[in-house]
């Protein structure tokens, strides 16, 4: 019976509980951190902005160096392959000079 | 009270300096008891009324004024206490494993807490009440707070736990049967 009694008055023991003050340091830390929040904001959208017309102009040249890149590497072996086959061409005829000028000798 | 006034909603919404800096005045008290009710300590109590108020400048322009400011403030409050918990916790457990390994580290000086608003000859009485609300679950031990030491009504905590009366009935039911098994124990 004591014990319940106890109980319930560990229960009620927040009953007529004041409420704690904050010091007005914190109210004014509280206030300047909100103010900071908003002037950081404030600096993101242009920033956010700037970050993306950035990124988008990084990638665009990007793929461009990467197109100009393998259009460049694609003319190039085209001509390797031509000027192999103009180099045969001559060496076919170089030898068959050859022949020519042996058999003339 | 300042919920009833739309056009200070707006003004908020607007990022009006004095709405907030008049908003911060007159809420600080809900939000920095009802943190240092969950959390227990007063320092973090106050880092988090901090970014309770950082969260709310944020997230101003979503409030749509359907239920009251002071719901949606008691909101945003018991959640970052209950994630500030949880971070806590598993710094704890991490601190468990240190002193197993012998690497010492500093208590975190819940087990005397006083809450600075409590009479003085319930004191004692307070302190056994917070370390038996300890191990009553997240929702019994929010709603309890917020009925016994807020003093919202049940509607009120409802509203704020998205809950309906009834089962804000059932859980402080349970907090109080729960508290009152964990007290008998101690008390004996």
């Amino acid at each position: 019976m004591k014990d319940n009694k106890q109980i319930e008055t560990v229960l009620d023991s927040f009953n007529n509980m004041s409420r704690a003050e904050l010091s007005p340091f914190v109210k004014s830390r509280i206030l300047h951190s909100i103010f900071e929040q908003e002037k950081d904001i404030e600096m993101e959208l242009p920033l956010k902005r700037v970050f993306w017309i950035l990124s988008f102009a990084t990638l665009f040249l990007f793929v461009n160096t990467i197109i100009l890149h393998n259009k460049k590497y694609n003319n190039k072996t085209e001509s390797n392959q031509t000027s192999y086959k103009d180099n045969s061409n001559e060496y076919y005829f170089n030898t068959t000079s050859l022949f020519y000028n042996d058999d003339k000798q | 009270m300042l919920d009833s006034s739309t056009e200070f909603i707006e003004l908020l919404k607007k990022g009006d300096r004095i709405a907030f800096a008049q908003l911060v005045e007159e809420y600080q008290h809900i939000v920095y008891n009802t943190i240092l009710n969950i959390c227990k300590q007063q320092h973090d109590a106050e880092d988090l009324t901090q970014e309770v108020f950082m969260q709310i400048f944020k997230s101003v322009h979503q409030f749509r004024g359907e239920a009251k400011l002071s719901t949606w403030i008691y909101k945003i409050t018991y959640t970052k206490a209950l994630e500030w918990e949880r971070k806590k916790k598993a710094k704890r457990s991490i601190n468990y494993f240190k002193n197993l390994i012998g690497i010492d580290h500093k208590s975190d000086g819940i087990a005397d807490f006083n809450h600075p608003g409590i009479e003085l000859q319930n004191k004692e009485n307070a302190t056994l009440l917070y370390t038996a609300l300890d191990q009553l679950s997240d929702n019994q031990r929010i709603a309890f707070i917020l009925i016994k030491a807020e003093g919202l009504t049940y509607q009120e905590v409802g509203k704020i736990m998205n809950k309906t009366t009834k089962s804000i009935e059932g859980l402080i039911h349970r907090a109080n049967h729960h508290l009152r098994q964990i007290l008998e124990k101690r008390i004996d």
